[in-house]
């Protein structure tokens, strides 16, 4: 696990989806104030 | 007023309407040849390099910037001219249909004049009976037409269309570019162009479908 | 709690399941450790594929209905499906990299078809910011989506027959012929994403319907905005 190429891939493809679910959560609170 | 009468009398206005603002013939096709002469400047001064891709250069050039002849703005109606065809009865199948299929005779036109450019431009070596790749080129300004009509009519109106039309086109057109650039190679091989003239009619045949069964549906009056 | 947290939730342990399955799996004997990678590049790859059938699935179910869910639903499949094509493109790229020296294969028809694929998915979601009209922009992206489901399998097809005739096809593993390891950690992480997918389907999907609804209500009609005319000039004035 320790190969910098696994750990790119993994890394790259959990901070991705984190990252979206970050963007959907911040338009979640958007949408929230703009009540 | 049959169908195809429909769609012959729409095919004959846009071809009148092109000779008339000559966009295809003196803005587009001096931009495919432009871009011709812009690849071999960019390259490394390499005769044998040149002749290997000047082929593939033709189809490139072919779609990427032939596709500009069916977003011509002789082809574009406004919604008001739209309204105006409905009202008279014409089927908007019919006019998907004639539109295409002039886009697809000025594309000829546009091929017939790059070609012997790239010939001239890249001295791609001779390979006997090259002409056969005659039907893959005219399959190809067929495909590249419904496929640009219908982008056409997805970006109408639209104020990106310009930029957005060409974005549409070009990951859909690869289904056409790949079976045409194998052409000149199935020919040496003796393969013949059976095979990728079979898949480029069946894209051409799929993409023509789905443009003249939705044309009624995206017809709108906005 | 509404269904998209306890999919988001039941993903993440998924994830983190699949994770430890990844390490535990055994490297492979050609490629070594980074065989690993498939746990997350199939995944992504698979993903990425089924949301944009989706995509065209619930525009042509839209068409035929007319129901405004779908729409968004093929939407934000549409965005997540971005979102899983790049992952693959990129852990593809890595895998290929890593394993055999090269990151872009051009006889490969399946990188070819993915990457057209993504270039499909831009587009659709160009085609989307770009209509205002709600009607309209369901309408033609539903359109664009069905076009899209159609070149992307013939993309698939002409690489492969034209171009990886000469090419012995990269040796990915995708048989029975895999370590029990190996296909269990794929398994479980395949299980973890496409419930990820489900989850961030439905979360994104209610947020365009919120989205459209709001844009509804401001009534953006020309009123007060109209009444200002630029002035005429008269030439050498």
């Amino acid at each position: 696990m320790t190969d910098p190429s696994v750990l790119a891939s993994f890394l790259i493809t959990y901070v991705a989806v984190a990252a979206y679910v970050a963007t959907l959560f911040w338009r979640h609170r958007k949408q929230r104030e703009d009540l | 007023m049959t169908f195809r009468k429909q769609a012959m009398i729409i095919l004959r206005r846009d071809l009148r309407i092109e000779g008339r603002s000559g966009e295809a013939m003196f803005i587009t096709v001096p931009f495919g040849l432009v871009a011709l002469f812009l690849i071999p400047l960019a390259l490394p001064l390499n005769t044998e390099l040149l002749s290997t891709i000047g082929p593939g250069m033709f189809w490139v050039v072919t779609l990427l910037f032939g596709m500009f002849i069916t977003f011509r703005q002789s082809a574009a109606e406004s919604s008001a001219q739209k309204e105006q065809l409905r009202m008279l009865g014409v089927d908007p199948a019919a006019r998907f249909t004639g539109r295409a299929a002039a886009s697809a005779m000025l594309l000829l036109v546009f091929e017939l004049i790059v070609a012997p450019a790239m010939i001239v431009l890249f001295a791609p070596a001779a390979v006997p009976g090259w002409l056969a790749v005659t039907p893959l080129a005219i399959l190809a300004a067929a495909g590249l037409a419904v496929i640009g009509t219908l982008a056409a009519d997805l970006t109408a109106s639209l104020r990106t269309r310009s930029a957005l039309a060409p974005l549409l086109v070009a990951p859909l057109s690869v289904p056409l570019l790949v079976p045409a650039a194998q052409g000149l190679e199935s020919i040496r091989t003796k393969n013949g162009i059976l095979i990728p003239a079979l898949f480029m009619v069946a894209v051409v045949l799929a993409v023509a479908v789905i443009g003249v069964v939705t044309a009624q549906p995206l017809e709108e009056t906005t | 709690m509404k269904p998209r947290y306890a999919l988001l939730g039941l993903a993440t342990i998924g994830m983190v399941y699949g994770f430890s399955w990844a390490s535990r799996m055994p490297g492979d004997a050609v490629q070594g450790e980074s065989a690993r990678i498939i746990s997350v590049h199939v995944p992504t790859a698979w993903l990425a594929f089924l949301a944009f059938g989706m995509t065209a699935v619930f525009g042509i179910a839209w068409l035929v209905t007319k129901r405004a869910k779908l729409d968004h639903l093929a939407a934000a499949s549409a965005e997540v499906g971005v979102l899983f094509t790049g992952l693959a493109l990129v852990t593809g790229m890595i895998w290929g990299k890593a394993t055999w020296g090269i990151a872009w294969d051009w006889g490969d028809a399946r990188l070819a078809s993915t990457a057209m694929m993504f270039f499909v998915y831009l587009g659709y979601l160009a085609l989307r910011r770009a209509t205002p009209d709600p009607v309209q922009r369901a309408r033609r992206s539903a359109v664009l989506g069905a076009v899209g489901a159609l070149q992307v399998p013939l993309v698939y097809f002409s690489v492969n027959i034209w171009r990886t005739l000469h090419q012995t096809q990269s040796v990915r593993p995708d048989g029975a012929s895999l370590p029990t390891e190996t296909l269990i950690s794929m398994l479980v992480n395949l299980a973890a994403f496409t419930v990820l997918y489900l989850g961030l389907l439905l979360w994104r999907a209610d947020q365009l319907r919120v989205e459209e609804a709001r844009l509804a209500q401001t009534h953006l009609t020309p009123n007060a905005g109209a009444a200002v005319v630029p002035p005429k000039l008269q030439p050498g004035s």
